[in-house]
């Protein structure tokens, strides 16, 4: 780490915006708090908000930013302030993204974001250093993985991940599944759409701000989108099985687990994860190993 | 004639209901005897003590017959506003035109303890995939699914942005079971950044003008959407006279809160004085009679002091109340532990903080929706809190933690961790379920520890 890394976890702070400040984007996929707390261990926080603050404090990066998509998120932000003095900024993202109004504020953020930067050695950008960053995403963006023949098709839908719970995948490899689409913070939901090339040529920040408002999630008031996204991935996958995964304290997503499972026409099964244990346990292990077994 | 303040049982309460009576001390709108509210369910009652004037019983019957004024209003041609999360600001607009009338359905996560638990409300929320990991607001839910508390109304609204994740997300899923809602954004309140336009927002506070503006956009929306639901425009002029109807209300309150709060004894229990309180959102559904009551416990109170009648001794311990308890009967308990409240913060001081009618309505109500102490930072609301506890001279705090609740988590803490070192006084973070008896003994050892600490302190 170096003091021109951003360390940020949300899929809603454009890693673009951060490199157009010629500042270095930093996804940090945390690791578990385990015992190790510069922020205190408090009951009845999520396990992941803390284990971000967590990792990020003992990173050595110049900046670290967290957002307002859930109430524990902007809370930890908080308690990071009180208990480590170190600079950090809170991005305020619009919940009723649908209006314009909603989509303005989220560009002021954004500028203002930008703003804050640029006391970290960020340089503001211009339009087509900005537009250059943006059209080269584009060519970054992931193309789908081939189908795994023979294997069961399953989805991952739910919060995000920790790094020690990438175990999923090789539990899943190994009990014969083959993830079609991941639906976790840290999956393909998560990635914006392309870069429309004529939008980004305008007004290239305007642009990067319907992209990322357009990432369908939970938190968004509605959230249909997020429904809407689902079912469009379920009709164009042979999925046969859905692993929905929330951490203990996440509200939003535990709250959604119900309507999941009513409304989709595949099984689901749900991971509640308290953020120590992980998803390596033998009981999520079993767990898994019976609802492959059952879908296959 | 000046009652001796007493605080009486339900069973009491009728007996001295028919005394009241006999002297002829009682008028219409003191409605009939507490007692009545068992037999629709409200068995609460039945663990509480009241004040024994007939003010608070005014105030009572004003609470309790809330269900009964909505059905009432709605038969009678009213059009039903159900406003969640924002507390207080929406009302004031709703209660601009005569034909509507708004609530708060989220003021059914008090059902449980009220009619403890047997209206199976949490139960109806459990079976929604809605647990007891949630907020006891879960509890609005199965309001909504077993439409037993409440007409549905004819529009939801409800803000979204910087509130509890609870919330937003049982107001998601109230939404996914078909009732729509229109929601709005109250974003999180921030400092204004030092090149952005700061503006005044009430009590001290400060945002950047940015914020301000979009608010009132959102307000704005809503406006529509009453207007449209009303038949009628909601203009500024309609606004400007229901915030001056709101800001009595808030007069009366911020009066009452100063005598019950400074008088050498206190001329009101704390239970009353959380009641009165909760009038400031959305005003019981019938703002007129709010201000009677209000009126009427105010003077009452005003009695006691002159008299030197009040409950308490004069050495209780001053105790600043932070978070509304989820069961009410605390408020009873903290009282017979040798507490006595001089301070509260139930998380919705905007609510009792007066509108600017300087401004346009519209900004004055965008900055008091702003105001709000859950969407600021914690620190905001613990520096209102620090100033309050000297204002009224507390000397020891509560935080209280509602079950569940993802803010109360981090949130508490801070608080407690802000007082501690600001005010230099004893606190104590304690949970309350929607019935605390299960868990009471655990509630008065951390009361009354908490008081001796406070004693111990004035023998220095």
């Amino acid at each position: 780490m170096t003091s021109a890394d951003v360390i940020y976890n949300c899929p809603f702070v454009p890693a673009e915006w951060i490199k157009a400040h010629g500042l270095r984007p930093v996804r940090l996929n945390p690791r578990p708090s385990w015992g190790m707390h510069i922020l205190g261990q408090i009951e009845g926080i999520c396990p992941y908000a803390l284990a971000f603050a967590n990792h990020a404090a003992a990173c050595d990066a110049g900046l670290v930013v967290f957002t307002t998509r859930c109430d524990q998120m902007r809370r930890v932000y908080e308690l990071w302030k009180v208990c480590t003095g170190r600079p950090a900024f809170l991005l305020n993202l619009p919940t009723c993204r649908q209006s314009a109004a909603a989509q303005r504020f989220y560009i002021d953020e954004l500028l203002r974001l930008g703003r804050y930067m640029e006391q970290f050695g960020g340089r503001r950008p211009t339009k087509p250093i900005l537009a250059q960053i943006m059209l080269q995403a584009n060519q970054d963006l992931e193309t789908p993985v081939s189908p795994n023949r023979g294997a069961v098709p399953v989805a991952i839908l739910g919060g995000p991940l920790m790094n020690t719970d990438m175990v999923l995948f090789d539990t899943l490899a190994s009990g014969g599944a083959y993830v079609v689409f991941d639906g976790t913070q840290g999956g393909t939901r998560c990635i914006h759409r392309p870069f429309d090339r004529r939008e980004l040529c305008e007004d290239p920040l305007q642009e990067l701000a319907l992209a990322y408002l357009d990432i369908p999630d939970v938190f968004f008031r509605p959230n249909d989108g997020l429904y809407r996204w689902l079912k469009a991935q379920i009709d164009d996958t042979a999925v046969r099985g859905l692993i929905l995964h929330h951490y203990i304290w996440c509200d939003k997503w535990k709250a959604e687990c119900w309507r999941i499972r009513q409304w989709l026409p595949i099984p689901t099964v749900v991971l509640s994860n308290d953020g120590q244990t992980g998803l390596d346990s033998p009981g999520i292990r079993n767990r898994l190993s019976a609802f492959l077994e059952a879908i296959r | 004639m000046i009652l001796s303040p007493q605080k009486l049982t339900l069973e009491q309460w009728d007996g001295h209901w028919d005394l009241l009576a006999r002297q002829g001390l009682l008028r219409p709108e003191h409605c009939g005897p507490l007692s009545r509210h068992v037999s629709d369910g409200d068995t609460r009652l039945l663990a509480l003590r009241f004040d024994n004037s007939p003010a608070a019983l005014q105030l009572w019957n004003l609470l309790l017959t809330e269900q009964d004024r909505l059905w009432q209003w709605k038969e009678g041609g009213k059009r039903l506003v159900g406003t969640m999360k924002d507390l207080g600001t929406v009302p004031v607009m709703a209660y601009s035109l005569d034909d509507l009338v708004a609530f708060y359905p989220d003021g059914a996560w008090w059902t449980p303890c009220v009619m403890e638990m047997n209206q199976q409300l949490l139960q109806i929320a459990d079976s929604l995939g809605i647990d007891e990991s949630f907020c006891p607001v879960r509890a609005m839910l199965g309001a909504f699914v077993n439409r037993n508390h409440f007409p549905i109304p004819d529009l939801l609204i409800c803000s979204v942005g910087a509130t509890c994740d609870d919330f937003s997300a049982i107001a998601q899923r109230l939404n996914g079971l078909g009732f729509p809602i229109l929601w709005w954004e109250i974003p999180h309140r921030r400092p204004p950044e030092p090149w952005e336009e700061a503006v005044q927002i009430g009590n001290g506070l400060v945002a950047p003008a940015s914020l301000v503006s979009l608010v009132r956009n959102e307000l704005d929306r809503v406006r529509s959407a009453l207007s449209a639901l009303a038949g009628t425009d909601l203009d500024d002029l309609k606004l400007q006279a229901a915030i001056s109807r709101a800001n009595q209300v808030r007069s009366l309150l911020a009066s009452l809160n100063r005598l019950a709060f400074t008088a050498t004894l206190s001329p009101l229990p704390a239970l009353e004085v959380l009641i009165a309180q909760m009038l400031a959102i959305h005003f019981c559904s019938d703002l007129g009679k709010t201000v009677d009551v209000l009126r009427a416990l105010l003077a009452q109170a005003k009695q006691r002091v002159d008299a030197g009648l009040g409950y308490g001794r004069p050495d209780d311990v001053r105790i600043f109340w932070v978070n509304p308890p989820a069961d009410i009967k605390v408020m009873n308990l903290v009282e017979d532990y040798g507490g006595r409240i001089c301070g509260t913060d139930f998380m919705f001081t905007h609510a009792l903080d007066p509108i600017d009618l300087d401004l346009p309505p519209m900004d004055a109500l965008a900055r008091i929706a702003l105001a709000d102490p859950m969407v600021g930072p914690v620190c905001d609301r613990a520096r209102r809190i620090a100033a309050e506890i000297q204002r009224f001279g507390c000397e020891a705090v509560v935080v209280c933690r509602i079950p569940g609740a993802s803010h109360c988590a981090t949130e508490g803490s801070l608080i407690a961790q802000y007082l501690r070192q600001t005010c230099e006084l004893p606190v104590v973070e304690v949970e309350v379920p929607s019935l605390v008896d299960t868990t009471v003994h655990v509630f008065e050892n951390r009361i009354k520890a908490l008081i001796e600490t406070a004693k111990a302190r004035r023998r220095g």
